[in-house]
């Protein structure tokens, strides 16, 4: 069994498993990050969204070799204390029902904004339509983008101010 | 389960479970016990559809009469509520919505609630997470614990300071005696309050006094969900636990014909790879072979090794096409009368043809899809079994794992997890039994997961349906004559599987109860033996009963040449509640038409209603409450788009405004979901789907402005999670009539449009 090294919220991990081992069962079984979740196991419904380098990436479908030296962040290394911009803006909104798919929006919801700070509308629809909830969280999911990007704005123009 | 089903008892400190937390030297705690229906602690389908299995009943309580006590609250030496909540959280806030019950009662800061979660467990009474009647049953019964420990506090407080307990009053975890001068907090009052008696009939605040409830106070399990900290069934873990990946027999009722393991058992990790028996009815476990690896992907490498020739059962040879043809056959077929008055073949005989109308209506199997797929941790060691999963049904699982081990249920402990999403799926017990039966056999604590394909072909589905509505109407364009013929697979099934007639509660799903004021009524229902095994999903029957109800009475407005809204109203008695008398209940049907007259009256003024503005309109009563849909849609070049739902809703008293809000934006989605993508199709005795790319749901792009409104706040709550999905599909097909001028019958819209 190979042996892989990988960089996890800022933590080297060394753990030995198959190659083609999806990240997604790397993070939940060998590290325990178990916020991650498994929803179809195809990159269809975006469940399993962590970073990589920043970047939204669905780990359902990711092998654990393409990791590389690359930098990957999961909904339990987001922030120390849970209180991202996006994950203040989630609780303030209280956008979940069952939670379930939550991680994995919020990730994606990081990676949006962390790309384009400003988005309209449409471009957040654009942005999180890979990431399915069968609740119907849907327009909370925009209000709480739409706060964040709120706050973002008002912070820049206090620092503006003084 | 009425209110009166559960009795507040005192409890010593010490009958605390030390696994809840410490209390410290003083506390009041309380406890419950149920009244456990007659004939055992069975639900009423079990009971009207049992299918005589024996097995070995609990010995802790007898089997009627009441309970024993089990500990239900406890306010510790800091004044901290602990409370546990029976019912499974699955997105519904059911965790906040029940400790807001007795913390409003209990007058304390909502920073001082901790939650516990119940294991399994009739002296909780009934714990089933269904139909709707968390809020409409638990009401009074959480309000009262609270009521009664707020009395014993002040019970205390009036006996140090020497006055009647009518001279103190309590605020926000205080108590002030009627001067204003004197106070304690309740912390101070816990060692004398412990000591007292629990007052019989503890007295309710007066709506009007309330201070939580009709508030948004914060989620008990949202820090955690954003904080990926939330646990479900799929995140428990155990010393040594093992992951498992189950083929499953794709035939209902097919067996296994040729095992071939070698190839699984070389996959690197995977340890055993056990068969499983078919589980009898209600259970339904199908034959399956069981791979038990190290690790997740271990076990689905190994399963996808292994060698399985399956022989197809009863049904193998059923496509989705002999569904379709036998259902519709069953239209023509004599059927058993379920609501009769008038007589409506007479009617129908002598109507001109112009004022007569007949439609069918259509759906097929519809599965849940909740986003966690489903999943459960069993152990077995010495002669106990103990179970982790996120089950609606705990009370449920454990009968059924006692059954199907040939153990006691006191050997059983089902520890309920979150659940990532429900919809009715995971009140099913097959997947628990599935899992203490692997963990038995492997002689291991054991990680069932489903995968998503999984989950889509081996369901209990919403019912392939095809129903018939014929109509006359008179010259004055009321609706003279109305007929409605129903096929379908019955729930019943599910507990009986020679049970294949709709129960009286299954046709009062919309069908019996249709309320609108008909001198010729005739309803009838025709069995059908489904290759697929039946259950209940959000709403029910109500699915596809308000559809075929209300679009047909929308098609008959256009006959008449009327506004739908203005025809509805006027064959809507104006009485505030009509009973129903129907052939297959003993019980007459209620349905509250005042609150249905109402939410359409609102909904008409909020949507300032016009068919002409591409708007369609449904409204049906379900789970003892009323929901009015508009829709507002568009047709571009084959794309069908809604813009707008406005949505009144009459469940009673909202306890959680921001849930119940998300209760009803969270039905529109799943009903817009079901009406545009939901079905299975079966090919030769299996379910053909197997993803979200062939059996999609709605994304963010499809989810409508919405306009959501709730009237009726003075009466007590009734059901939120069910009621607003019903009026979603014929809302939209009206919709979508107003828009193009062409009527849809067939469900997923799909197969007609771009969605």
């Amino acid at each position: 069994m190979p042996e892989y090294e990988i960089s996890v919220n800022k933590r080297k991990q060394r753990i030995q498993v198959a190659a083609d081992t999806p990240l997604l069962w790397v993070l939940r079984d060998e590290l325990a990050l178990v916020g991650t979740k498994f929803g179809c196991g195809r990159a269809l419904c975006g469940a399993c969204t962590v970073h990589l380098d920043g970047k939204a990436v669905r780990s359902c479908g990711l092998p654990v070799s393409a990791v590389g030296n690359k930098e990957v962040t999961t909904i339990e290394g987001l922030s120390e204390k849970g209180d991202h911009p996006v994950q203040k803006a989630w609780i303030e909104v209280d956008v979940p029902q069952c939670g379930y798919c939550q991680s994995g929006q919020i990730m994606q919801a990081a990676s949006l904004l962390a790309a384009n700070k400003n988005p309209s509308l449409a471009e957040i629809r654009t942005g999180m339509i890979g990431n399915i909830c069968r609740c119907g969280t849907y327009p909370r999911i925009e209000k709480a983008i739409q706060l964040v990007v709120q706050q973002t704005q008002n912070k820049a123009k206090e620092s503006e101010g003084k | 389960m009425s209110q009166e089903e559960i009795k507040v008892v005192g409890l010593s400190r010490r009958s605390w479970l030390a696994a809840w937390g410490a209390l410290g030297a003083h506390a009041i705690v309380l406890g419950c016990k149920s009244k456990l229906p007659r004939g055992g602690a069975l639900s009423k389908n079990e009971k009207s559809g049992r299918d005589g299995a024996k097995g070995k009943s609990s010995t802790a309580w007898p089997r009627e009469g009441w309970s024993e006590v089990t500990p239900f609250l406890a306010l510790d030496e800091q004044a901290k509520l602990h409370i546990v909540v029976a019912r499974s959280e699955m997105g519904q806030g059911v965790r906040t919505t029940m400790a807001m019950l007795v913390a409003e009662e209990l007058d304390l800061p909502w920073e001082q609630v901790r939650v516990i979660q119940a294991a399994g467990d009739a002296r909780y009474g009934n714990q089933n997470t269904d139909g709707s009647t968390s809020a409409r049953t638990q009401y009074k019964v959480l309000r009262r614990m609270g009521a009664a420990a707020r009395m014993m506090l002040m019970a205390a407080a009036a006996k140090r300071w020497g006055v009647s307990a009518e001279q103190v009053s309590t605020k926000e975890g205080k108590i002030f005696d009627k001067s204003g001068q004197r106070s304690f907090t309740y912390a101070e009052l816990m060692k004398d309050a412990a000591g007292l008696d629990v007052p019989k009939k503890p007295k309710l605040r007066e709506p009007k006094d309330f201070r939580l409830i009709s508030t948004a106070v914060k989620s008990v399990d949202t820090p955690a969900i954003v904080s990926g900290q939330s646990r479900y069934g799929i995140d428990v873990k155990l010393p040594e636990l093992r992951i498992v990946s189950v083929e499953r027999c794709p035939y209902r009722g097919g067996s296994l014909a040729k095992l071939d393991k070698t190839k699984a058992l070389a996959v690197p990790g995977v340890e055993q790879v056990i068969r499983l028996k078919a589980v009898p009815a209600p259970v339904h476990g199908p034959e399956a072979v069981a791979v038990v690896a190290k690790n997740t992907w271990s076990a689905i490498q190994g399963r996808r090794a292994l060698k399985c020739e399956w022989k197809p059962g009863p049904y193998g040879k059923i496509d989705t096409q002999g569904v379709e043809s036998k259902l519709k056959q069953n239209m023509d077929a004599a059927g058993e009368v379920v609501r009769s008055s008038g007589d409506v073949a007479a009617q129908l005989a002598k109507a001109d043809k112009s004022k007569k109308l007949e439609r069918d209506y259509e759906v097929g199997y519809l599965p849940h899809q909740p986003m966690e797929p489903l999943a459960c941790t069993a152990w077995f060691r010495d002669g106990k079994l103990e179970v982790w999963a996120p089950t609606q049904a705990p009370q449920r699982a454990r009968r059924e794992l006692a059954k199907a081990l040939d153990l006691s249920e006191d050997a059983i402990q089902v520890h309920v997890t979150l659940l990532g999403g429900g919809f009715g799926r995971k009140g099913q017990p097959d997947f628990v039994v599935e899992a203490a039966l692997v963990a038995k056999a492997a002689k291991v604590p054991v990680k069932v997961l489903w995968s998503r394909e999984d989950e889509i072909q081996h369901g209990f589905y919403r019912p392939a349906a095809r129903q018939r509505l014929s109509a006359v109407l008179d010259p004055q364009g009321k609706i003279q004559a109305w007929q409605h013929r129903c096929s379908y697979g019955s729930i019943m099934s599910t507990f009986n599987p020679k049970r294949l007639a709709p129960a009286g509660w299954e046709t009062a799903q919309g069908m019996t109860t249709m309320p609108l004021d008909i001198p010729h009524v005739e309803m009838s229902i025709v069995p059908f033996d489904s290759p697929l095994r039946i259950g209940w999903v959000r709403s029910v029957h109500h699915l596809f009963h308000a559809q075929a109800v209300s679009c047909f009475v929308d098609e008959l407005a256009q006959l008449a040449q009327q506004d739908p809204i203005a025809f509805y109203l006027k064959h809507l008695p104006k009485k505030k509640r009509i009973e129903i008398v129907t052939a297959d209940s003993k019980r007459t049907q209620k349905v509250d038409t005042g609150r249905l007259r109402a939410v359409i009256e609102e909904l008409q003024r909020r949507s300032a209603f016009d068919p002409k503005k591409n708007m369609g309109f449904a409204a049906h009563a379900s789970f003892r409450s009323a929901a009015a849909a508009a829709m507002q849609v568009e047709v571009k070049e084959g794309k069908l788009r809604v813009n707008k739902v406005w949505m009144v809703v009459d469940c009673g008293r909202v306890i959680h405004p921001h849930h119940a809000r998300g209760q009803v934006e969270g039905a529109v989605i799943f009903g817009l979901s079901a009406a545009f993508y939901g079905k299975v199709d079966l090919h030769e005795g299996s379910v053909q789907q197997s993803n979200f790319h062939d059996l999609p749901v709605c994304r963010i792009d499809a989810s409508p402005e919405m306009d959501i409104a709730f009237i009726g706040q003075e009466l007590d709550p009734t059901g939120v999670g069910e009621p607003p999905v019903p009026p979603i599909a014929p809302a939209l097909l009206n919709a979508v009539f107003a828009a193009t001028g062409k009527r849809f019958y067939d469900l997923p819209l799909s197969k007609h449009f771009r969605v």
